[in-house]
């Protein structure tokens, strides 16, 4: 098991950060909300924990939970005035919000700090980011406790996830979704259910930040660009939003593609872009669809029951 | 009850309302007929919050609640079914139900029941994906998810638009149940045959001006309104 870890642990765990930055962007898309803002509150998250960490000294679980209340701080005011728009017209304010976040990183020692040159002063330290020193994992049960930390945030976000669907709330957010002035009809305010669905959006990617400062070990602001942005987008959209299970595994399948085709070298970017195009093509709702799986595993039985391949008819009737 | 002054709504340039005055008594059923781009659906979307006014009262229970978001006005007690039904195709007949309790607060399970003695057919397709049901069905959705709110006002937009006639005659079945019930309606309809049969009392729009109004029957009668309206059967 730990050799296992030895070769592939650091893909292991940023295939988990991207997982939960996966889950993060798949709440405002459940409530119909297109939003590039996941980036830019990783950035703050995990700068967060750059910070407290080299200046403070501050444990993880602290710098965790700053950055998500310092997301929600920020996510609040913000989301009362881009989540006016809709569509591709949010999409482009949001994806100006990381630029905003990257800019002041990239520069906001240089205001800080002014002319007395003062050094404590010097905050993100610009385009050279920030180093945490090294730490050696502990190992529990042959798993380095990075990875447990991990996945245990991992799970408090699926288990939150499925009962906030489960209750009212994933009503709403899908009503909004659906149909924004059905559901204002029906009395739903939609404004703050957009902006609740924005803050804990912001809040989740903010905790994905946060944890995975100490893995990355170098923080730096051209880490959290808009293809950063665009990349969570892509494993929401891999993996489709129906389920909770939809993006867990868009996110592992594109986070494991680099190692997987490595083979292909140079090439590997174009298949990686092929891969997305294909799926999107013959499976717009994601490969984590469960009809599209219901589907198929009916199709299969009734293939291996006949020994024949089946038409559509008997699979499609098949309860 | 609920009482509209000049009300004046415009989208960008376009003026589609100039100076709309109605009431409606509470226990009545009103209707609000006229052709196609009138200004009825403008009407009931600038009561409901959808729209703003650019000026005019709307009055409800003392209160002058335009220009309010629509989630307040529902929460006074002023439901709207929409036009074209607006059912949350792939949520089921349970789920849409239950948002329309939204703004109630305490237990619905018995207003649940209700609704579904009322619509049999929703109670045997609960679990089903509501866009599945068909028109008929999914209107009946729409008024019952309306009805689990407990409106003191339901507003009723086009509730036969695109059903089969045999269809129509249930709905106007339905909303002539609901009037016995003294439940306060304000029906826009195209049907202005049907609508001014089952109304007390009836508006004609024109223009986003009303042109005439009157208790139903009397209208009904209208030489001018049968010509405009109604059509004549010849012999």
């Amino acid at each position: 098991m730990l050799d296992a870890f030895v070769v592939y642990g650091a893909a292991i765990n940023f295939a988990l950060i991207n997982i939960a930055l996966a889950l993060s962007i798949s709440v405002t898309l459940s409530a119909g909300l297109l939003s590039l803002s996941n980036a830019g509150f990783m950035a703050i998250g995990a700068y967060t924990t750059a910070i407290l960490a080299t200046k403070t000294g501050a444990p993880l679980w602290l710098s965790l939970a700053v950055a998500m209340v310092a997301a929600i701080a920020l996510a609040i005011p913000l989301g009362a005035v881009v989540l006016r728009l809709r569509d591709v017209y949010l999409a482009i304010a949001t994806i100006g919000f990381g630029e905003i976040v990257r800019i002041i990183i990239l520069n906001g020692d240089k205001l800080l700090r002014g002319a007395s040159g003062d050094s404590r002063l010097i905050v993100f330290n610009g385009a050279e980011g920030i180093t945490l020193p090294y730490r050696d994992p502990g190992v529990l049960l042959g798993i380095p406790d990075t990875t447990w930390v991990l996945l245990a945030y991992v799970a408090a976000l699926v288990y939150f996830l499925a009962s906030m669907r489960r209750s009212r709330f994933g009503r709403i957010w899908a009503s909004i979704r659906l149909d924004e002035s059905a559901a204002a009809t029906m009395g739903i305010n939609v404004v703050s259910y957009k902006l609740l669905a924005f803050a804990i959006g912001a809040a989740m990617a903010a905790g994905a930040g946060a944890l995975s400062a100490p893995i990355i070990r170098v923080i730096d602001p051209n880490n959290y660009m808009f293809g950063r942005a665009v990349e969570i987008l892509a494993f929401a959209i891999l993996g489709g939003t129906a389920h909770w299970s939809g993006p867990i595994i868009g996110a592992a399948v594109l986070s494991s593609l680099p190692e997987t085709l490595r083979f292909l070298k140079d090439q590997r970017d174009i298949a990686n872009g092929l891969i997305i195009m294909a799926s999107i093509i013959w499976l717009p709702r994601g490969i984590g669809d469960p009809s599209f799986w219901r589907t198929t595993v009916a199709r299969a039985r009734v293939w291996l029951v006949s020994g024949a391949p089946a038409s559509h008819e008997p699979a499609e009737r098949d309860p | 009850m609920l009482v509209l002054r000049d009300l004046h709504v415009r989208y960008g340039a376009i003026a589609a309302l100039h100076g709309v005055s109605l009431q409606v008594e509470s226990g009545t059923v009103v209707a609000l007929v006229g052709a196609n781009g009138a200004g009825k659906s403008t009407t009931l979307n600038t009561i409901s919050g959808l729209l703003r006014p650019q000026r005019g009262t709307i009055t409800f229970d003392g209160e002058d609640i335009a220009g309010w978001r629509p989630d307040r006005v529902v929460s006074r007690g002023i439901v709207q079914v929409p036009e074209g039904r607006q059912v949350l195709g792939p949520l089921t007949v349970e789920e849409n139900l239950r948002l329309g309790a939204y703004s109630r607060s305490g237990s619905i399970e018995a207003d649940l029941q209700a609704v579904y003695r009322q619509f049999p057919r929703l109670d045997e397709r609960r679990q089903q994906p509501s866009g599945s049901l068909s028109g008929g069905e999914q209107q009946m959705l729409a008024i019952g998810r309306a009805l689990i709110a407990r409106p003191r006002l339901l507003m009723m937009d086009e509730p036969s638009l695109g059903l089969a006639p045999l269809i129509v005659q249930d709905v106007f079945r339905i909303i002539e149940t609901l009037k016995e019930q003294r439940t306060t309606i304000l029906l826009v309809e195209q049907n202005a045959r049907k609508a001014l049969q089952i109304a007390d009392y009836a508006y004609v729009i024109e223009g986003g001006m009303i042109v005439r109004e009157g208790p139903a029957a009397a209208l009904r009668d209208d030489p001018a309104i049968v010509e405009a309206y109604l059509g004549r059967h010849r012999a």
